[in-house]
């Protein structure tokens, strides 16, 4: 509940892009990407180690009373904070509340646009296989699945299984497979 | 084909192959517009073609890990071959190249990319736009350049009958040629919904750099070079008008962009 902590936006590891008030963000570390709006974006730019959130609240945009502003502020630091880009501690104000219930409740009570980060992941090349490799049993170079390869059903060969290259995506995705039974 | 390696996109593969493989079904597999030598300056990597050993180990093979099994000198096998060879010029694409799912066509001038997963209707729609005089890229992925321009990527047409594609053997229509990139000026994202009408809403430069993200052809070269991956699509989207709709008909698009110009 205490509004005068300092949040500090992360900037480390990341590749920002800024654009019509949004924000854009690929975490280096953790291989995904995150979109922030602009109410999200303008309170992530705030964080600079300087402002309590107080602060940030009342030079949020938007006509609305401090109260409204700073839950509004929470619930952006509350995402920021659960997707890493917060690189300091803060208690969240909603800590243990249904946060459903809160922007429900936030929502109606303010003309702000609340904040919202969507989040997209990029896999890496060298997932499990997704089907059991038993079923490539004999198929493959090795006679199992090797690295970076996933045991998928075949299109190719109707009711078989082979070991493709997975890319990192999963079987059905794969061209030549459909997804695991 | 006795030619050991392809040219495309400026790199160069090697190409190992049995002798019993048919050349015109080769070609429906490799990249079309693939300029075939026998020396390759700077070989990325070898494809190859094992049928002759145990059937079991029969497949295409990239550095001699295997791609897919080998189900015959068909259709089906074709297509299979032909989406994990784009898969691996993608993945080692960036950052010269960008491969979107996507779209991409000339039409009076305006480079068009239309984004979209299996069964959006992309290909349909790259069919209509052709029928109307565009010129042809690429019917499912586009390929994208450093400084965000388009780059002519073609494969063979395809027609949907059901689940399985059928390729259009009849090709009247004018591709791009090699070297004529072409600066992007619409992005449509549209989904097709029988019995919709294109009423789109406009995206902002980061609205439509998100959606583009979420159709890259092959997701894991972003872990390589993010900055240069969300440069090319920033370039994309900010030289661009970016739509986002339901459509019904094909033919309502092609009204619609010619109505812009």
């Amino acid at each position: 509940m205490n509004s005068s902590q300092i949040p500090i936006a992360r900037k480390e590891g990341l590749v920002i892009q800024e654009a019509s008030g949004e924000v854009l963000v690929y975490d280096l570390d953790k291989d995904k990407a995150f979109s922030l709006n602009p109410t999200a974006a303008e309170v992530w730019r705030a964080c600079d180690g300087n402002s309590s959130v107080a602060e940030i609240a009342s030079n949020l945009s938007g006509s609305r009373d401090q109260e409204e502003k700073e839950k509004v502020v929470w619930l952006a630091l509350d995402q920021l904070k659960e997707k890493n880009l917060i690189a300091n501690e803060i208690t969240s104000r909603f800590e243990g509340v249904n946060r459903r219930e809160v922007i429900k409740k936030v929502g109606l009570a303010t003309a702000i646009a609340l904040p919202v980060i969507a989040m997209l992941s990029f896999p890496s090349s060298t997932l499990a296989a997704a089907c059991p490799v038993s079923l490539c049993g004999g198929l493959g170079v090795s006679g199992g699945c090797g690295p970076g390869e996933r045991c998928c059903p075949s299109t190719v060969i109707p009711g078989t299984f082979q070991c493709v290259s997975a890319f990192g995506l999963d079987c059905g995705a794969i061209p030549g497979t459909t997804a695991c039974p | 084909m006795d030619s050991s390696f392809f040219n495309v996109l400026g790199k160069s593969f090697g190409l190992k192959l049995p002798e019993s493989a048919p050349d015109a079904w080769i070609r429906r597999w490799l990249p079309q517009n693939s300029v075939f030598s026998e020396e390759a300056v700077n070989c990325i990597g070898t494809f190859e073609l094992r049928v002759e050993e145990s059937e079991l180990e029969n497949g295409l093979y990239w550095q001699d890990e295997l791609l897919c099994s080998f189900g015959g000198y068909d259709e089906e096998t074709a297509d299979g071959f032909e989406a994990l060879v784009q898969m691996t010029l993608a993945s080692n694409s960036l950052p010269e190249h960008l491969f979107l799912h996507a779209g991409a066509v000339d039409l009076d001038g305006i480079g068009i990319i239309f984004p979209g997963d299996s069964r959006s209707g992309k290909s349909t729609l790259t069919r209509c736009f052709l029928e109307k005089g565009a010129k042809y890229y690429s019917d499912d992925c586009a390929v994208v350049d450093s400084s965000g321009r388009l780059v002519p990527f073609p494969s063979a047409l395809k027609q949907r009958e059901g689940r399985k594609n059928r390729r259009v053997e009849d090709l009247s229509f004018e591709t791009a040629g090699t070297g004529t990139n072409k600066s992007i000026d619409l992005v449509l994202f549209s989904d097709f919904e029988s019995g919709a009408s294109w009423a789109p809403e406009k995206l902002s430069d980061s609205e439509a750099v998100w959606r583009l993200l979420q159709n890259l052809f092959f997701p894991p070269a972003m872990r390589e070079n993010p900055k240069e991956a969300l440069g090319i699509l920033r370039s994309v989207c900010g030289g661009a008008e970016c739509y986002l709709g339901k459509r019904g008909e094909a033919s309502e698009i092609v009204q619609f962009v010619r109505g812009l110009s």
